[in-house]
């Protein structure tokens, strides 16, 4: 399935959010997710199911001012 | 010092710093620890494709308040999903709120801002919206529900001081909740202004980062920040435009 990742084309097995985190090896910690445009709450991810051609914003903290 | 109250949450520091910007994380640590911070800024962007693995930049940040920002949003929508997912992932409803209007200046969209505001606020979050130092703007966001507002000194990054003290005192005296100053300050003196005036806290980070020697600025920052604390609540004498002699002007020796 093709879903937009982080403003890229990205090709996915996953069919949960939770799914997509793991494949990305993304830190459940200080990670969240939005899916076309609505933050996934965390205890939600595994229930969450991504349409095709989705579009996701994966976001951590980084340094800044 | 008495506590600094935003909202639900209490800080004994006054001082709020950033996290700099591709500063070592350990130097990063040793600054803010120098500088007391209790609060510190994160700004929140996407997961990079190959992160190395390693210390994180949490685990640096262990033991202390995060206050994300929406830094270089340039729309409400932007600022609003990326308060929301900070508030996720962060486990935190505190936001400095920015929503900015010119890559040049970097000075905020006000109608953004507003627009933005007032939808966090009914989101329920603890709203510290960066702001233009202008008391109009200072009031509607008051108004709107938010926290604490943090008029500019001068441009983020700038160094320059506080450009408009007369506006700042304006929105100071105005102001039914904490007034935080935030960009444009660049040395230690330009804190203690800012504290005299009657801010409720300082947040800085390029005054630090930027500085030759950060961890000693970082220093310098406390100081100024309590320094000025103390000098708003002395009361300072009247400014007179003659000189009044200091030493008794009876009993001196004559030559002659």
């Amino acid at each position: 399935m093709r879903i937009v990742v982080n403003g890229q084309d990205y090709q996915t097995e996953a069919r949960t959010a939770a799914d997509l985190l793991q494949e990305l090896q993304a830190p459940e910690t200080g990670t969240a997710m939005a899916l076309d445009g609505e933050v996934v709450r965390r205890s939600q991810l595994s229930q969450t199911t991504l349409p095709e051609g989705s579009k996701i914003e994966i976001v951590r903290a980084v340094q800044g001012g | 010092m008495e506590p600094l109250k935003i909202g639900k949450y209490e800080f004994s520091s006054r001082l709020i710093t950033g996290t700099g910007k591709a500063v070592p994380y350990p130097l990063m640590r040793q600054c803010i620890d120098a500088a007391g911070a209790e609060l510190v800024t994160v700004a929140m962007r996407r997961i990079p494709k190959d992160e190395p693995a390693g210390m994180t930049l949490l685990d640096n940040l262990t033991g202390l308040n995060l206050l994300p920002n929406t830094a270089l949003c340039f729309t409400a929508k932007d600022a609003i999903l990326t308060a929301q997912l900070a508030r996720e992932a962060l486990q935190t409803d505190l936001i400095k709120l920015e929503v900015i209007g010119d890559q040049d200046t970097l000075y905020p969209d006000n109608e953004e801002l507003l627009i933005a505001a007032r939808e966090l606020v009914k989101d329920g979050f603890t709203l510290m919206p960066y702001c233009i130092d202008d008391p109009i703007i200072c009031r509607k966001l008051e108004d709107l529900g938010c926290a604490a507002v943090m008029p500019l000194a001068a441009p983020i990054g700038s160094g320059q001081g506080i450009r408009n003290i007369t506006n700042l005192q304006i929105i100071i005296e105005k102001a039914n909740i904490p007034v935080i100053v935030d960009a444009g300050v660049g040395t230690a003196s330009d804190a203690v202004i800012a504290m005299e005036l009657g801010a409720s806290a300082v947040l800085m980070q390029t005054a630090i980062y930027g500085a030759k020697q950060p961890v000693r600025m970082a220093q310098a920052m406390k100081l100024a920040i309590h320094s000025g604390y103390l000098a708003a609540r002395a009361g300072r004498m009247p400014k007179k435009l003659y000189a009044t002699a200091s030493s008794p002007e009876t009993g001196l020796v004559e030559a002659r």
